[in-house]
């Protein structure tokens, strides 16, 4: 029987009840829809971030010509090459990145003899700590590298079958002062995804056939490639940023650091990534300014429905108070008729922003850059578009709440009769 | 409170403030009336006799006085005890009858048994039966007339069996062979179970069944020979 008191008997106001639902359900819709691209653009936004590293500064040497000129056939003696020019001051750069993470390389190529032919094998010095960072190594068999390592490698897989070994074998790595030394391999990579990986420039093992960009490699610490190169200063480095908004200010002291040395480069994608992002928010922005307009407007139309709905009621609602029935139990019913029409108007729209999203947001030109947006609904939206629903509602029956809790009962009785 | 009174209203006064105006309802009206007693209070539109019954039902607050029904000082409940008060000692009876057009005669009767916790639906029908509404349990509001109507809330008034019953103009709406019907049903029911009975009423020719009539003049209350 509460069912009745709370749902049944509304009369011609039962129709604007109904109005109030599918006007919910179009508002719903709305917000909802902008709200599933606003959601879907920050998870893309959230994905650039990861994958752009704004926050990242890259620190090199020019890259070097003489790995142009490898011969590809014909009997050499095997070289080591860097791929940048070696021109980087390690303490130099720690000292100027402050608190920011300074991740070390020393990238080089080997140039060795397999069997007759050439087999070019690029080596990677690396802190191994600190590389995962921003790059990713997927391991399949034996360890990664640990810091302490000496004469130790892990390799990938396409390189370990080129050179024929395995995890526990061992090949040798002709040093720039004529030695060889002994790497020993500890284990082997089935992928990896190299941040700010080097241009492939000659033929060598890939994980990636026909990428422009080296795909694999031989990875060692950073102590063990000092050894093979026979210097300590860094082919390339990646200053990681404590927040991406640093970035423009730690490039500054990177460039004036290495002023003197002109052909170190220092380059930034934050300020690209965030021209795009800023046009990317300003997008976002209109979507919930449209969803937000759409929200007070019909809100507004709702409560005002609502409220009708409810005067009308009063003297019922007034006349359960003058039977006993507990002001709380009377809120109940007031509060379940509001509710249940904001959730059901809210639910509707739901359904059908659900069920007319597309699969794929397309933003224009320059922001399309960062990547799809793909509408999302989740928590968020659905706390959006419930809270919408109920806040019309409760605005709707805020006064006749006000009136029947506050005035006499009889004022209430006597005004709706 | 007199030991012999089961309502005691003692000086209470009421004034309604109105755009800018002010109007006194009643002004430092007392009276008892014993258990069980029939007592009518009648006078002119507008001398404040719903606001006397409003008062005593503690749907209102009076400006002066206090209210005494029973044990329960009426004017000093707060909103949840007034809830219990008017569910547990009280029964209303509206002019207007005040039926819910949703629920039919039964759920409507059963209404303050719900409020209470405590729904009996024999209960219930037993007492439409009384009222001689034992075939209409069913029907709507809308499906009866104003007299069955108000029958039904004589039902809903007595189904909680209060001590008191207030009704407010019970025959203002029907015609005088319903209302005179009404009446006898009311005073009856009333004088069967022991309850007392304040009845607000217009017309002093209906009010043979009562004990005792009190006439509200410009606020005032008055005692008034009961027309034979």
């Amino acid at each position: 029987m509460r069912f009745k008191l709370a749902f049944a008997g509304f009369g011609r106001r039962g129709i604007e009840a109904l109005i109030a639902i599918l006007v919910l359900a179009v508002a719903s819709a709305v917000v909802a829809f902008s709200a599933m691209v606003v959601e879907g653009a920050r998870a893309t936004l959230h994905q650039v971030e990861i994958e752009q590293h704004p926050d990242v500064i890259q620190v090199k040497g020019p890259f070097n010509r003489a790995l142009f000129e490898t011969p590809r056939s014909g009997y050499l003696q095997p070289l080591t090459l860097p791929v940048y020019e070696p021109l980087i001051d390690p303490n130099e750069l720690t000292n100027m990145a402050g608190g920011a993470t300074v991740l070390k390389h020393q990238s080089l190529l080997r140039n060795v003899v397999s069997g007759d032919s050439f087999l070019n094998v690029y080596i990677f010095g690396i802190e191994p700590d600190k590389e995962s960072l921003v790059s990713a190594f997927a391991l399949q068999r034996g360890r990664f590298l640990q810091n302490d390592d000496r004469d130790a490698a892990v390799l990938d897989e396409a390189s370990a079958r080129a050179l024929d070994v395995d995890v526990g074998g061992s090949f040798l790595v002709r040093k720039a002062d004529g030695a060889d030394l002994r790497l020993t391999v500890v284990g082997v990579l089935q992928g990896i995804e190299l941040f700010d990986s080097p241009p492939t420039t000659v033929e060598a093992p890939a994980l990636k056939s026909g990428s422009p960009f080296v795909s694999s490699g031989v990875f060692v610490t950073l102590r063990t490639s000092e050894s093979i190169l026979a210097r300590q200063t860094l082919t390339d480095a990646l200053v990681i940023a404590d927040s991406p908004d640093r970035v423009p200010d730690l490039v500054t002291r990177l460039k004036e650091v290495f002023r003197l040395e002109p052909a170190v480069f220092v380059e930034e994608t934050y300020t690209r990534y965030l021209r795009q992002v800023s046009d990317f928010q300003l997008t976002l922005v209109l979507f919930a300014a449209i969803g937000s307009l759409t929200a007070i407007n019909a809100g507004a139309f709702v409560a005002k429905l609502m409220h009708d709905a409810y005067e009308d009621r009063r003297r019922q609602y007034a006349l359960l108070l003058s039977l006993g029935f507990s002001p709380v139990g009377v809120a109940g019913l007031i509060l379940g008729f509001g509710l249940a029409v904001a959730l059901v108007g809210g639910g509707l729209g739901s359904i059908v922003a659900l069920a007319f999203k597309p699969p794929h947001f397309l933003m224009p030109s320059l922001m399309a850059d960062l990547g799809t947006v793909v509408p999302r609904f989740d928590f968020l939206v659905a706390a959006l578009v419930a809270g919408v629903a109920i806040v019309a509602a409760l605005v709707g029956m805020a006064r006749i709440v006000w009136i029947l809790g506050r005035g006499p009962i009889a004022a209430a009785l006597m005004e709706g009769g | 409170m007199n030991k012999s009174s089961f309502v005691d209203v003692r000086s209470i006064s009421k004034t309604y403030h109105r755009n800018g105006t002010s109007v006194e309802v009643l002004r430092d009206v007392s009276f008892q009336v014993r258990p069980g007693e029939a007592v009518a209070v009648t006078g002119p539109s507008g001398c404040g006799k719903t606001t006397l019954l409003n008062l005593l039902a503690a749907l209102d607050r009076p400006d002066r006085g206090e209210i005494t029904v029973g044990d329960t000082v009426v004017t000093k409940l707060h909103t949840w005890d007034g809830a219990r008060y008017r569910n547990r000692q009280i029964g209303v009876i509206f002019q207007s009858y005040n039926l819910f057009p949703q629920l039919t005669a039964l759920e409507n009767v059963l209404l303050p048994m719900i409020a209470a916790g405590s729904p009996d639906p024999k209960h219930a029908a037993g007492l439409l039966v009384t009222v001689g509404l034992g075939d209409r349990t069913s029907h709507r509001p809308t499906q009866l007339s104003g007299g069955e109507q108000q029958r039904v809330a004589i039902a809903r008034a007595l189904v909680n069996d209060p001590p008191l019953v207030l009704a407010d103009e019970p025959t203002g709406n029907l015609d005088d062979e319903n209302a005179r019907a009404v009446l006898d049903l009311l005073t009856q029911a009333c004088l069967e179970r022991g309850k007392t009975l304040i009845l607000v009423a217009h017309d002093l020719s209906a009010l043979h069944k009562v004990d005792r009539v009190l006439e509200l003049r410009a606020g005032s209350l008055r005692a008034h020979p009961i027309s034979s």
